[in-house]
């Protein structure tokens, strides 16, 4: 347990460091809410302004987003070569793994209660009495991102690769979403292909949460992400090599 | 003294080029042993098995007699690796760097702080433990890298070409400092392409290559064997017994 705390103390020391890092999870949801809720402000009434629904539905879409910051920072020690070091010294694969996994959870965590806090504040998002439920479900939802990506990651020697591929889900999960722009529907078979992206769920979950004060769904949702979470970490320390682990070149990236 | 580590017929392929091929070997305790070879000979790859990083094929390691699979929480924090890469995170202080992967051994507190301390004072460095190693030269880096290395003291420490790329201080501080490791008790395995460096630390030599070890004797012996066939020193032993072509990327 020392270990651990260690690793992860200085895991989140550096991840706080990392512009990349922070940019990805702290300005680039605070940019596209204000920059879209602008755009789409003639859409919407007062009550519930563009900015009030690009809040609820971009910190969930950031989230998933940092599947591949963590997917990265599973790989980083391979940049590095400072995982060799992790690997000839007393440390097990599931320390490595939680370390990392709870560096990324905790610190995109942080950003996210950084960004909803402003925009509760700036926008006056109604939220006071759900602050920390939707805190708690965005909260679980990136352990689970994280988990999934580090999973991926950690399996996979070009981190390009892993980007490339994990940007079309994301992205199609965005949109079926209405991440970028709110796709409302009464078309039956259209709206089961919306509830496909469990971003649906998620936003869904939120809204009835916030302004229809209805919580049932924002629980069951935060149990399944919990349970992906935990399968994922758990199929992370199971399939964690070492020689995947170590190996990699990262083009263009110089120490 | 006894033997502290044993190889017995280790074996390593990568996509079906063998590049390891069932040496063996053993380390004494108290010794400095050079680990020579040319270029793709597989000298890191016989490490990277013996430290437990990479997968071997075949054969088996012992450590004070035990296979080192039993006991790998003993043997890991009896161990001290300097890799051939620098492996040290740029963005965090050199003080933070040695510290780190110290802690990784369970040292902690005052302890901890004081192996710190030491490590980098051994190597130079303590004046700038609070400098990112992001803007250190590269004889800083790879003083830091040995830092990093040696400040949980272990038993037995393996240096993968410590003083590649560097100057003739910092290649001779270097020196020094593995002198005095080894008078304080480290047994060292040291692989450099500097035979110098060789000559002036190791008692025992190995040259390996294409994955098998051709000679292994003390080095007084060595250069009585082959002062006959005219060889003056080390390198023109190691000439003789690798020959003089190029190793770029042969099968
Ligand atoms: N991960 C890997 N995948 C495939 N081949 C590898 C890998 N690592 C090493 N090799 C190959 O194994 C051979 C031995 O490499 P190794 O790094 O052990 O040599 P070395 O003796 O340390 O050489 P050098 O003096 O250049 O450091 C080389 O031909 C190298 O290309
Ligand atoms: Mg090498």
């Amino acid at each position: 347990m020392p270990i651990l705390s260690r690793m992860l103390y200085y895991d989140i020391k550096r991840r706080v460091k990392d512009g990349f890092f922070i940019g990805y999870n702290l300005i680039f949801p605070l940019v596209m809410i204000f920059l879209l809720g602008y755009l789409t402000s003639e859409s919407y009434g007062t009550e519930f302004t563009g900015y009030h629904y690009y809040t609820v539905v971009m910190l969930p879409f950031c989230v998933a987003m940092a599947m591949i910051t963590a997917a990265y920072a599973g790989k980083e020690d391979a940049y590095r070569k400072t995982a060799l070091r992790l690997l000839f010294s007393p440390v097990t694969k599931a320390q490595i793994v939680l370390a990392k996994l709870l560096s990324c959870t905790i610190v995109i965590s942080l950003c996210n209660i950084m960004v909803l806090s402003s925009a509760s504040l700036i926008i006056r998002l109604p939220i006071w009495g759900a602050f920390f439920p939707v805190i708690l479900l965005l909260t679980i939802e990136t352990f689970a991102t994280c988990a999934i990506g580090l999973f991926i990651g950690l399996g996979m020697k070009n981190f390009i690769i892993v980007k490339n591929i994990l940007n079309i889900p994301i992205c199609a999960g965005g949109i079926l979403a209405g991440s970028f722009y709110p796709i409302g529907t009464l078309n039956p078979k259209l709206n089961t292909v919306l509830h496909l992206s469990p971003l649906t769920w998620i936003n869904k979950s939120i809204f009835l949460y916030v302004f229809d004060h209805a919580p049932s769904l924002l629980w069951k949702t935060a149990g399944i992400c919990l349970a992906v979470g935990i399968i994922f970490t758990g199929l992370a320390v199971k399939f964690f090599k070492r020689e995947e682990y170590s190996h990699g070149d990262l083009p263009g990236f110089d120490q | 003294m006894g033997s502290l580590l044993e190889v017995k017929a280790l074996t390593k392929a990568y996509d079906g080029k063998q590049v390891v091929r069932g040496i063996n070997f053993s380390v004494q305790e108290g010794e400095i042993l050079g680990y020579i070879g040319p270029n793709g000979a597989g000298k890191s790859t016989t490490i990277k098995m013996i430290i437990d990083v990479e997968k071997k094929d075949n054969g088996e390691i012992f450590y004070c007699g035990e296979k080192i699979g039993n006991i790998m929480k003993v043997y890991k924090k009896a161990i001290g690796v300097v890799p051939q890469e620098i492996a040290i995170y740029e963005d965090i202080s050199a003080y933070d760097n040695v510290k780190f992967f110290c802690s990784l051994y369970g040292h902690k507190g005052d302890d901890l702080k004081e192996r710190v301390k030491e490590a980098l004072e051994f190597t130079g460095l303590w004046e700038h433990r609070k400098g990112l190693p992001a803007k250190f030269s590269g004889g800083m880096k790879r003083r830091l890298n040995i830092a990093c290395s040696i400040a949980h003291s272990p038993k037995l420490l393996f240096m993968d070409e410590p003083t590649a790329g560097i100057d003739p201080q910092s290649r001779k501080h270097i020196m020094e400092s593995i002198k005095i490791l080894n008078a304080r008790g480290t047994t060292i395995v040291y692989v450099s392409h500097y035979m110098e460096e060789i000559e002036a630390l190791c008692n025992r030599i190995i040259i390996m290559d294409h994955g098998e070890i051709i000679e292994d004797m003390e080095k007084s012996q060595l250069k009585l064997k082959f002062e006959k066939l005219g060889c003056k020193n080390l390198e023109d032993i190691f000439l003789r017994l690798t020959g003089t072509a190029l190793r770029d990327g042969e099968e």
